[in-house]
């Protein structure tokens, strides 16, 4: 099975941003002691602005997750089939689209994918709300255990992410 | 990897900046914390401007892992801020292939910028050009196998002597592609299209 990684797919961006931007340089880089840093001082601006956003994107991405990465929206795509036929068209985006959930496995993820979001959202949710409490050493002991489970929930997202295409999927 | 190889790739790297249009960069080796909130241990390039207008360019060079990572901020703080607020993209591909690619098609870069400076990155820009009538070949050729009736379907002979065109230029090999041969020629297809498969995101 090939990846075609070298054509635009934008299911594959998100993806990459999701584990990277996200996952990686914004929640899995960061030690126990450096969120409380930031929670007693400068304060931590891509949890506060961009976090929930991540979360929709992901959901958006595990919705999408068969069609995304799918041959067939190469034939809308490549110059030499886009002027077929309509119902050519839609016959040969079947019938690849078919043979791509045949051999791509992609469908047996998406529900530890819903599983392990879920999970995150969770653990974001209580993050963010021993994040909003006043300074205390309770409040930081707190802090410190939500944080634990949310960076191992962050990690365990990471993981499946890893395990999808990075790009279009030629079966 | 040898030391050799390592100022090889950053020679590389040099030579890919000046496509950039950038020659006087700023270039500095840092240590980068989570106070700063840059990543540690890489080498950084500056342009001059940079810390005035973010919306100008950084870029970082990831020496252990022989890629390069381009960096575009649209945040005006400047590069105190979190650079993955604003995405870190990396290209997981040599750094010497990119700079040919861009030498034979100066206007990917230049597309490039151009999404950088409305704020989404286009890195299908550095993507290199894959045979795409080979990969049309070969999407009828699975669609041939799963459902028969789609060979009766009048297909242009363009699409077939184009893919076949290419089949003999990246295969060295002899070959004819149309309704008849396809099915048979899958795995041949796959092997020349593995070679496009080396550029990724991350």
């Amino acid at each position: 099975m090939l990846i075609l990684s070298g054509i635009a797919c934008s299911q594959a961006i998100l993806r990459s941003q999701l584990k990277h931007t996200w996952l990686e340089n914004q929640l899995g880089n960061k030690s126990e002691d450096d969120i409380v840093f930031f929670w007693q001082g400068p304060g931590w601006p891509s949890l506060e602005r961009e976090f929930r956003g991540r979360v929709s994107e992901a959901e958006q991405l595990i919705n999408d997750l068969e069609s995304g990465f799918s041959p067939a929206q190469l034939v809308d795509q490549l110059p030499m089939l886009v002027g077929l036929a309509d119902d050519t068209k839609a016959a040969i985006k079947q019938a690849v689209h078919e043979v791509y959930l045949e051999r791509s496995g992609i469908e047996e993820l998406k529900k530890p994918l819903n599983q392990a979001l879920s999970v995150l959202k969770d653990a974001l949710a209580r993050f963010l709300s021993a994040w909003g409490q006043p300074q205390s050493p309770e409040s930081e002991q707190e802090l410190r255990q939500v944080w634990r489970a949310l960076s191992r929930c962050g990690e365990e997202f990471r993981n499946l992410l890893d395990r999808l295409p990075r790009g279009i999927v030629l079966p | 990897m040898t030391d050799n190889f390592d100022k090889a790739q950053l020679e590389y790297f040099d030579e890919l900046l000046n496509f950039f249009g950038e020659t006087n960069l700023v270039r500095d080796i840092c240590t980068i914390n989570l106070i700063s909130q840059l990543v540690e241990n890489e080498v950084f390039f500056v342009h001059p401007r940079t810390e005035e207008n973010i919306n100008a360019w950084s870029i970082l060079a990831a020496e252990q892992y022989k890629r390069f990572v381009v960096f575009v901020s649209s945040d005006p703080q400047g590069l105190n801020t979190v650079p993955q607020v604003n995405g870190v993209y990396t290209l997981k591909a040599s750094l010497s292939s990119v700079v040919k690619l861009l030498q034979n098609q100066p206007d990917r870069l230049t597309r490039f910028k151009e999404s950088c400076e409305q704020g989404k990155p286009d890195m299908t820009c550095f993507y290199l050009s894959f045979p795409e009538h080979l990969v049309a070949a070969y999407l009828l050729g699975l669609a041939f196998n799963k459902n028969a009736s789609l060979r009766e379907k009048d297909f242009p002979d363009e699409l077939w002597n184009s893919a076949s065109r290419e089949y003999v230029e990246h295969s060295g090999e002899e070959g004819v592609l149309n309704c008849d041969t396809i099915c048979n020629q899958l795995s041949a297809i796959e092997k020349i299209l593995k070679k496009f498969e080396q550029y990724s995101t991350c």
